[in-house]
């Protein structure tokens, strides 16, 4: 199987993580081994798909045709601990905040299926203590 | 850390320079900076470079150093190319001055140089996967940085406004300055937004040209032409972890290698007289203030209020315009006005009794860092 990092396998919804079978560690990206203890023995563990908004931007300029803005890129910290990069979607990009629960969806992009993040007023109580900024 | 010195500086004109090569340019410095030290090409046993944004990505395996080497038809003991994006010019001093200490070589020209202006039209590359989410370039990722900045401290764009009008005000007193033309607060918020918080205004200029210096042992001393400056002190720090340092866009790897390399030539903040800040984005500079202890972290936007980092302020940071004004010189044009102010000889700008310069280098996104502290 491929060793290299990669986007969290999306095609079997929901979103995973790598899991450290020798410490438990759960990180993203997936990777060769685990970045804590250095095992090998790594697999894979589905996450509940919840976090918030660690950090983000709209980028109001456009680089690639196929990116027109406005749109959001952020930092999402997952309530079990791994951070990824991802889009915030369903919402007005003005009404973002750090701090924000979000909820993985996927959505078909390029011939893969990225996971993208929507907010989630009802799971508010995502709030992980890897986050603590004021809105 | 007494015994390795800047003992010659020189750099080209900073620009678009069309028609001219990375190479020819590259030389060109070379040639300054040697004859400046007052020495002779032959004495040069080392040779650092560091190929620039442009070069390094456009000029495939050929390493730099072997193309700027046989250009200077040099064999030296020691030489390499240094890659570590924006910290690559401070590194490879670092990586210089640590070959002279070990006795592998005893005079180093370390080079950087680039045409990224007339060469390329965007930095805008995507890292890896990422670039499905859009995430491209580094103004989209040092945003990050500024907008977590903005929730955790409250820090306003007004303090980023005010890096990027010190940084003008200051190229306007440097003669070889690319963008010596004023900005105010209101031409600050009239500039385009790229990534929120982050105007065009609050990023670095895009150049062509070549600044190198010559690194020595002070031992070789007596026949110098100007004052050397001594390396007081060094340091690099690197979150390599990314994503997963829990920490990674609260704070810089400044924040560890900083305060150490200062600790180690015997100094803290506050004995700095010329802060050398490698200035990408403004919302580098705030979070370097930080880091190395000029000011509590969270409190970098008070610190530079009111043209505190300008002409004249009570910390001169960048005084030729750094990245955001005087070109973008990979981090060497910071060293070798570090060099300037510790000679006296940096015109209208020099700052008085200049003693201790801090020069700092921060590249690969928000992953790598480096110090170097210099004196008289």
């Amino acid at each position: 199987m491929s060793r290299e990092p990669r986007i969290p396998s999306a095609a079997s919804s929901p979103l995973e993580a790598a899991a450290c079978n020798a410490c438990g560690h759960l990180f993203l990206p997936i990777g060769p081994v685990c970045p804590r203890c250095w095992s090998g023995n790594v697999g894979t563990r589905p996450l509940s798909g919840l976090g918030e908004v660690a950090t983000f931007t709209v980028y109001r300029q456009r680089y690639r045709a196929d990116f027109p803005p406005p749109y959001v890129v952020a930092l999402i910290a997952l309530r079990e601990g791994p951070r990824m990069i991802s889009n915030i979607i369903d919402c007005p990009p003005e009404s973002v905040r750090v701090g924000m629960a979000v909820r993985v969806r996927h959505e078909a992009r390029g011939g893969r299926l990225l996971p993208l993040f929507a907010p989630a007023a009802d799971a508010a109580e995502a709030t992980t203590a890897h986050n603590g900024g004021p809105t | 850390m007494n015994q390795v010195a800047i003992a010659g500086i020189g750099h080209t004109a900073f620009g678009r320079l069309e028609g001219t090569s990375a190479l020819e340019l590259e030389a060109q410095a070379a040639r300054l900076a040697v004859q400046d030290a007052g020495f002779e090409p032959r004495k040069i046993d080392g040779l650092i470079t560091d190929p620039g944004p442009a070069q390094g990505v456009l000029q495939g395996i050929e390493p730099h150093y072997l193309r700027l080497g046989r250009a200077l038809g040099l064999d030296p003991a020691f030489a390499g190319t240094e890659i570590l994006g924006g910290a690559s010019s401070v590194g490879g001093i670092q990586r210089a001055a640590m070959a002279i200490e070990a006795g592998l070589c005893s005079t180093c020209l370390c080079v950087y140089g680039d045409t990224a202006l007339s060469s390329t039209g965007s930095f805008a590359y995507g890292r890896g996967d990422e670039a499905a989410f859009g995430f491209f370039g580094a103004a989209g990722l040092h945003a990050l940085a500024a907008q977590r900045h903005m929730a955790l401290y409250g820090t306003r764009p007004e303090a980023l406004a005010e890096v990027a009008i010190a940084a003008r005000a200051h190229a306007a007193r440097a003669p070889h300055a690319q963008l010596r033309t004023p900005l105010d607060m209101a031409g600050y918020f009239a500039s385009r937004m790229l990534a929120e918080p982050l105007r065009r205004a609050d990023c670095c200029l895009v150049s062509d040209g070549a600044a190198a210096v010559v690194v020595c042992a002070t031992d070789a001393a007596g026949d110098f032409r100007h004052r050397p400056a001594r390396i007081l002190g060094m340091g690099q720090a690197h979150s390599l972890g990314t994503y997963s340092n829990p920490t990674h866009f609260d704070t810089l790897p400044a924040a560890r290698c900083g305060p150490a390399a200062l600790a180690r030539a015997g100094l803290t903040a506050a004995d700095v007289d010329v802060a050398m800040l490698y200035d990408c984005f403004t919302i580098v500079v705030l979070m370097q203030l930080e880091a190395y202890g000029f000011c509590a972290r969270g409190e970098s936007g008070d610190f530079v209020a009111n043209g505190r980092i300008g002409p004249g302020g009570a910390l001169a940071v960048n005084p030729s315009g750094g990245l955001l004004a005087e070109g973008y010189g990979g981090g060497m044009l910071h060293v070798i006005e570090a060099v300037r102010q510790l000679r006296g000889a940096a015109g209208t700008r020099q700052i008085v009794d200049a003693e201790v310069a801090l020069v700092t280098g921060h590249g690969l996104g928000m992953n790598s860092h480096a110090t170097l502290i210099l004196g008289r």
